[in-house]
């Protein structure tokens, strides 16, 4: 790892002015991705600002919605009885991050502010019509995720929250990596008042994406048979040494006919 | 490693390809055991061998460009 | 430079330590604890594995000055004098090992694991385990021991 000063910003007003005053400063959330980026050199930073005593931890039930703060670690999504209980699908979707060792470490906002094209989180802020707090605004997940590991984030901004309205039923069913767990394919399905949404994470090559073809079809019936004629356009999917791009198109048929029964 | 072997028991008492009941190494189990990595005295000695993953590819002279001495 | 103090099995220490340093090296380099191994570059194979204020960590992927006021318990500190911790007499009895590479991170993550639950089924074992590679057992042999110690620490 490069040389750098590390700051365990006091609260929020202090990390926000600690960004401000460094070069190439970095917000250090839960670091799973961080650390291992820094440490193998692929990226440095002058100022790394710790933000685990900025009390942004923390999930709270809001009636119609549930708030996760942004420093809220996986685990203690996945074990939250009030996910589990107003939006199980979410709780499942953190149980399934990484291994309990990232899970233990790793954080909501971190997961959102990297925007990693294949991390599960964005699906679910997409699919749910999440809003995405920060210090200085609040930004509708539709307008938030502007491609892969770009968000509509300013430079000096800093995430404090995430507010998931509570859906219908709703179901997350990943095609994982075996190696890394991260989804190879993944697929949020969320039944809400005002219809179906389907977000897919892991293949797109601008990152999350909502399916239009596949909503349409779950709207008018919503069932796993009304998937299968839907084309799934691999034009716009990533092709790697873990699927080409045709086999991605599959894979969403399929994640999305799973999280539909299982929804 | 130091193996605790039962086999000639067990072979006496299961036969041929009967499972072979082995007791680990405490050392291991305690964060005891010491790894190569793990020896670091002042005045030590360090060698590297160096593989070429291509044969002729030139690894052992660009060994010796960054001081590496041939034996 | 940051001063980190922090509690290492039971025993406190006050270091300066550059601000990158990782902290497993601080527990192997600073403190001397080499039971907690390094097994890749990449945080995948996690025989790094600690405990930092009861949960289970890669030491690899955090700080030395983010674990600063915590209490850490490694590999060294589980047994209690010469009586294996059940986790390690487990692994030590069901043939849990075999070179011992991944073993000390095996055994903290399968602690942390037991502790939660302790009428796991294999297909738990496995899956809370996906954090640890083991490239000698096939982890046929690992799961069998956290079976047995979960059994042992039930009664």
């Amino acid at each position: 790892m490069y040389a750098t000063t590390y700051i365990k910003a006091k609260d929020l007003a202090d990390a926000v002015s600690q960004l401000k005053s460094a070069d190439e400063g970095k917000l250090l959330a839960g670091g799973q991705t961080l650390i291992p980026t820094l440490k193998q050199r692929l990226t440095s930073s002058d100022r790394l600002i710790d933000l685990t005593d900025t009390g942004l931890s923390g999930i709270s039930d809001e009636g119609s919605s549930i708030r996760i703060g942004a420093m809220t670690r996986h685990v203690e999504v996945e074990t939250s009885e009030l996910v589990k209980s107003t939006i199980p699908a979410l709780a499942a979707l953190a149980g399934g991050i990484g291994d309990r060792q990232v899970r233990n470490c790793g954080t909501i906002g971190g997961s959102v502010a990297n925007n990693d094209p294949s991390a599960c989180y964005p699906s679910a802020l997409l699919a749910l019509g999440a809003t995405v707090h920060t210090d200085k605004r609040d930004i509708a997940a539709g307008d938030y995720f502007t491609g892969m590991f770009e968000t509509a984030l300013d430079d000096d901004e800093v995430i404090t929250a995430v507010s998931f309205p509570k859906p219908e039923a709703a179901s997350y069913v990943k095609f994982p990596n075996p190696a890394s767990r991260y989804a190879m394919v993944g697929v949020f399905v969320a039944k809400t008042s005002s219809g179906v949404a389907v977000a897919v994470t892991g293949a797109g090559q601008d990152g999350v994406f909502r399916h239009g073809g596949l909503e349409a079809a779950l709207n008018s019936s919503f069932s796993a048979e009304s998937v299968d004629g839907v084309a799934v356009d691999d034009s716009v999917l990533m092709s790697d040494m873990h699927a080409s791009a045709d086999y991605r198109a599959h894979l969403i048929t399929q994640m999305t006919k799973r999280a539909v029964a299982t929804c | 490693m130091r193996w605790i072997s039962k086999m000639s028991e067990s072979a006496i008492k299961y036969g041929i390809g009967a499972l072979d009941r082995r007791i680990e190494n405490r050392k291991v189990l305690i964060g005891e055991c010491r790894h190569t990595d793990e020896v670091n005295r002042k005045v030590q000695l360090l060698a590297y061998s160096l593989h070429p993953n291509v044969a002729h590819n030139g690894t052992a002279k660009a060994a010796l460009k960054i001081g590496v001495k041939e034996i | 430079m940051t001063a980190v103090k922090i509690t290492v099995n039971g025993q406190a220490f006050e270091h300066n330590v550059p601000d990158n340093t990782l902290l497993v090296s601080f527990i192997r380099e600073t403190l001397g604890l080499t039971g907690t191994h390094v097994g890749c570059d990449t945080s995948q194979c996690g025989a790094c594995v600690v405990h930092i204020d009861g949960r289970s960590v890669k030491a690899c992927t955090m700080l030395a000055a983010q674990a600063d006021g915590s209490e850490i318990t490694t590999i060294e500190g589980i047994a209690n004098g010469d009586e294996l911790h059940p986790m390690q007499k487990a692994f030590h009895e069901n043939h849990g090992l075999q070179c011992g590479y991944c073993t000390p991170g095996m055994v903290m993550s399968a602690i942390e694991l037991v502790g939660e639950n302790k009428k796991l089924t294999e297909k738990q074992i496995r899956e809370g385990l996906e954090g640890n590679i083991c490239r000698c057992t096939g982890y046929h042999n690992i799961v069998k021991s956290v079976q047995a110690a979960a059994h042992e620490m039930d009664i």
